[in-house]
């Protein structure tokens, strides 16, 4: 009786230090992973802070640059839509320029539209055409201008490209 | 030879069921309470690490959406400082074209006279009359006194209308 009294609490002494062993165990892999966590996320927590270092939240201005930015963007947006007759549209001398409009091309974040101007007036009357040019339409940029005197008249031969922010 | 036995002999006692059974009972009991606290406090140990984890997770959010923050102010910002820039080189490129347009013309000695044109990013080529080189000469000295221009060459092209041509390059700093 003694024999099977021992062997019964020998077994359920050894399940008991045996339960404890396996939970420890499990316990122990837990913190590890914790421990491992943590310092990935102490790590992380210092590089977010070096970058924020001199950020204490959006200036006031964020919210106003926000807005002016979409306002410019619909008004980009509405001229690229009629790009092509804006181009001749500044110009209010008799003669009808020609307008040779290529097709865009996309680079980084911006759209180009290709362009070229035949004009032929006074010096004076084209500047003031690419001037009003460049009022209606902001993001124009000559590349070339060639110019040939013939009397008081110049024949023009402008160059250039307008551009629209690519979103 | 008398030998006398002092030793008190005492009756072998032996351990009854109840008592066995006790005594396992206690040894099963110590090793439970040993583990036991073993285990609790190795639970605490990691309670401790997890409540700090989930801390360091808490800040690590809220700073991710500040940094989220803060790139979409300078993404907003210089996408704007861009189109602005866009924007007032274009007027630069404009008053710079017209002036070299308008300094060719006005800068001609008595005498010369502007046939043609070309100007560039970085360079303007002229093509012009002249009665003598000397005065070709002077125009390019004059239009380099501008800080807009400087003089590259100037090439005669032969002779038009008893006038000398000359092809004149320029550079635009």
């Amino acid at each position: 009786m003694k024999v099977l009294v021992g062997i019964i609490f020998g077994v359920l002494t050894a399940l008991a230090v045996a339960g404890g062993v396996y939970l420890w165990m499990e316990m122990g892999e837990k913190y590890e992973d914790f421990f491992t966590e943590r310092r990935e996320l102490t790590e992380e927590i210092a590089g977010l802070k070096s970058n924020l270092r001199e950020w204490n939240g959006p200036p006031k201005d964020a919210e106003k640059i926000g807005r002016k930015l979409d306002s410019l963007k619909d008004t980009l947006r509405a001229l690229e839509s009629r790009v092509d007759t804006l181009l001749t549209t500044p110009y209010s001398i008799t003669t009808e320029p020609q307008i040779y409009l290529a097709d865009p091309h996309q680079a980084s974040s911006w759209r180009f539209y290709p362009f070229q101007l035949t004009v032929e007036d006074e010096q004076a009357r084209v500047d003031s055409f690419m001037r009003n040019l460049v009022d209606i339409l902001p993001l124009t940029r000559f590349h070339q201008i060639e110019a040939e005197w013939d009397g008081n008249e110049v024949n023009f031969v402008i160059s250039g490209s307008v551009r629209f922010p690519a979103e | 030879m008398i030998k006398v036995d002092l030793s008190v002999q005492h009756p072998r006692k032996r351990m009854t069921l109840i008592q066995f059974i006790l005594l396992f009972v206690g040894i099963f009991v110590g090793v439970v309470l040993i583990v036991s606290v073993a285990l609790l406090l190795k639970w605490n140990s990691l309670t401790n690490i997890a409540d700090n984890r989930n801390e360091l997770k808490g800040l690590r959010d809220s700073l991710s959406l500040q940094k989220a923050e803060m790139t979409d102010y300078n993404s907003l910002r210089s996408r704007y400082n861009e189109i602005v820039a866009v924007r007032n080189e274009s007027y630069i490129r404009l008053d710079d074209y017209s002036e070299i347009l308008s300094m060719l013309n006005t800068r001609l000695e008595p005498g010369m006279r502007l046939i043609s044109c070309r100007i560039d990013s970085d360079s303007a080529v002229a093509v012009c009359l002249s009665p003598s080189n000397v005065k070709v000469a002077r125009y390019l000295e004059t239009l380099s006194e501008s800080e807009v221009l400087t003089f590259d060459r100037s090439e005669p092209q032969g002779s038009r209308g008893g006038l000398i041509e000359h092809r004149v390059v320029l550079r635009i700093p």
